[in-house]
């Protein structure tokens, strides 16, 4: 069990990409980790208290490190994974294939977290407003290193864009899943999921731009 | 412009897959974010029962009044039952008719709690129904007789709220405000809903969950171990094989931590460990008995 665990938990974004196998081999992993959740989804469905004790138990791990990946190391984190729980255990009627259950779960704890995420940083506009009308938009801790502030910047871009096309690039850029797993875990055609984030891609690319975004990482990978 | 977006995205991702690693003390995070679940849950569960249930009593009354116009239309009844059901399960309904004359208005009695009894106001409308009698459960003692050690900190006593506001809501409707105000923020509040439901409709499944969530608010929001902890104790003796019954012996063991009674918290762990071993909360107990056996 705690080898599934840990492999449900694994980011499956190194294997973003170009790497394919690589991307295979832990998809069918994440598949063996479903398998073993979606045993309890029937029971969930029904109602039973110790399917839905099971299921959550099982899946809190995914969910708690889904949220820290977009919200980072901070106690919102905690905020949002609960909230997420919540809503995944009130919702579980709603999903059709138990097997698809560890990607269900994930797409509604990336919702939670990029509404969490866009509410900190409407917070912290303001409050930077406050001080300096100048401000501009990312908030990122300044003892964070280079990599750590352009993965702050990237993240609160995204929780600026539509919440469907947010949803579908963090799930396919960061969380690894493919067009057709983006498709079956929101419940919406394959073509859809490459329109929401082509058009994402397009409105962080432009979003970011703006923001001066390219031009430090530029300098920062030149020095 | 495009591919530089590729490069931030992996520029980003050594960070954001760091982020997803488990980390220390994620067990216990994991174990409160899974036992707040359960009871969220079972808070909106109990609700979508109380809404069906009323969704059928609409329509048994619907199908007895149409009973009724029926049998007025041929005059054969003056004075008639004309339909009591009991509907059991998620929560019981009981839906009375009674006519004195069959042209006259059919006064309906709708309750949507689960075993109480009904409401005096709802009795003095209907007729004695014919549903059959449910259990009377034994009253919340509004301060439990439960011995509590001397390093009690606060008053145990909290004055119960003035009953006459809520006497007539049911138990649902109660539990939904009492929920309303702990998410607005007003602990103190929610806790004196809580409360009230267990006063109005104590053998309630609301009242069930009311208890815990009185319990944690105590606990966490509002600094109160030792009333969280009867609270917990009070889910635990009216409720042993609950769903909830894991958080009340984690919650009994964390109050009884507040209150530095170690023996309180190794009986509340103990206990947690023999009936839920394969708990997530099982490995922290573990590690908290021994820590607590080394200190003595």
């Amino acid at each position: 069990m705690a080898t599934i665990l840990y492999l449900a938990r694994m980011p499956l974004s190194a294997a973003y990409g170009s790497r394919e196998t690589d991307f295979h081999v832990l998809a069918s992993r994440t598949a063996l980790a479903s398998s073993d959740h979606a045993s309890h989804v029937p029971g969930a469905q029904r109602g039973d208290a110790t399917a839905m004790r099971k299921l959550l138990e099982g899946l809190a791990p995914i969910i708690l490190g889904t949220t820290r990946q977009i919200l980072g190391q901070r106690e919102d984190a905690e905020d949002a994974a609960q909230e997420a729980m919540v809503d995944l255990a009130r919702s579980i009627d709603a999903l059709r294939e138990p097997e698809a259950v560890v990607a269900f779960a994930r797409r509604l704890t990336t919702r939670v977290a990029l509404r969490h995420r866009a509410k900190r940083t409407k917070y912290g506009e303001r409050a930077a407003g406050l001080a300096d009308d100048d401000a501009t938009v990312a908030h990122v801790e300044p003892s964070f290193g280079i990599a750590e502030q352009q993965a702050e910047r990237l993240r609160d871009h995204i929780a600026r864009l539509p919440e469907n096309q947010a949803v579908a690039l963090v799930m396919q850029h960061m969380l690894g899943y493919r067009p057709a797993e983006v498709a079956q875990a929101t419940g919406v055609s394959v073509n859809t999921v490459r329109s929401r984030v082509r058009l994402a891609r397009e409105a962080l690319t432009r979003s970011l731009a703006e923001d001066g975004a390219f031009d430090e990482a530029r300098k920062s990978e030149a020095s | 412009m495009v591919d530089e977006l590729d490069q931030l995205f992996d520029a980003a991702r050594p960070s954001v897959d760091a982020a997803a690693a488990p980390q220390p003390g994620d067990d216990e995070i994991n174990a409160r974010i899974v036992g707040e679940s359960l009871r969220q849950w079972q808070v909106g569960a109990v609700a979508v029962a109380a809404t069906l249930t009323a969704t059928k009593a609409a329509t048994a009354t619907k199908a007895a009044t149409a009973t009724k116009a029926t049998t007025g239309g041929l005059g054969l009844v003056s004075k008639l039952v004309l339909a009591s059901v009991v509907v059991t399960g998620g929560g019981a309904v009981a839906v009375s008719l009674a006519t004195s004359e069959p042209s006259e208005p059919t006064p309906a009695v709708v309750e949507t709690t689960s075993t109480r009894a009904p409401i005096a106001s709802a009795k003095a409308k209907a007729t004695p129904a014919v549903a059959p009698p449910v259990a009377e459960p034994e009253p919340e003692p509004a301060v439990e007789p439960e011995p509590e050690p001397a390093v009690e900190p606060e008053p145990s006593v909290e004055p119960l709220p003035d009953p006459s506001p809520t006497k007539t809501l049911s138990a649902a409707t109660m539990l939904e405000r009492a929920n309303r105000s702990r998410s607005a923020g007003t602990h103190a509040t929610a806790v004196t809903q809580y409360r009230a439901i267990l006063r109005d409709h104590p053998g309630s499944r609301e009242a069930s969950v009311a208890r815990m969530s009185a319990a944690e608010l105590l606990l966490k929001n509002l600094h109160k171990p030792g009333q969280a902890r009867r609270m917990f104790r009070a889910y635990l003796r009216h409720d042993p094989n609950g769903n909830l019954a894991e958080e009340a012996l984690w919650g009994s063991a964390r109050a009884s931590r507040a209150l530095e009674d170690p023996a309180g918290e190794r009986k509340a762990l103990g206990k947690l460990l023999s009936q839920f071993p394969s708990s997530v909360r099982a490995g922290p107990s573990k590690s908290r008995l021994e820590a607590l056996e080394s200190n003595e």
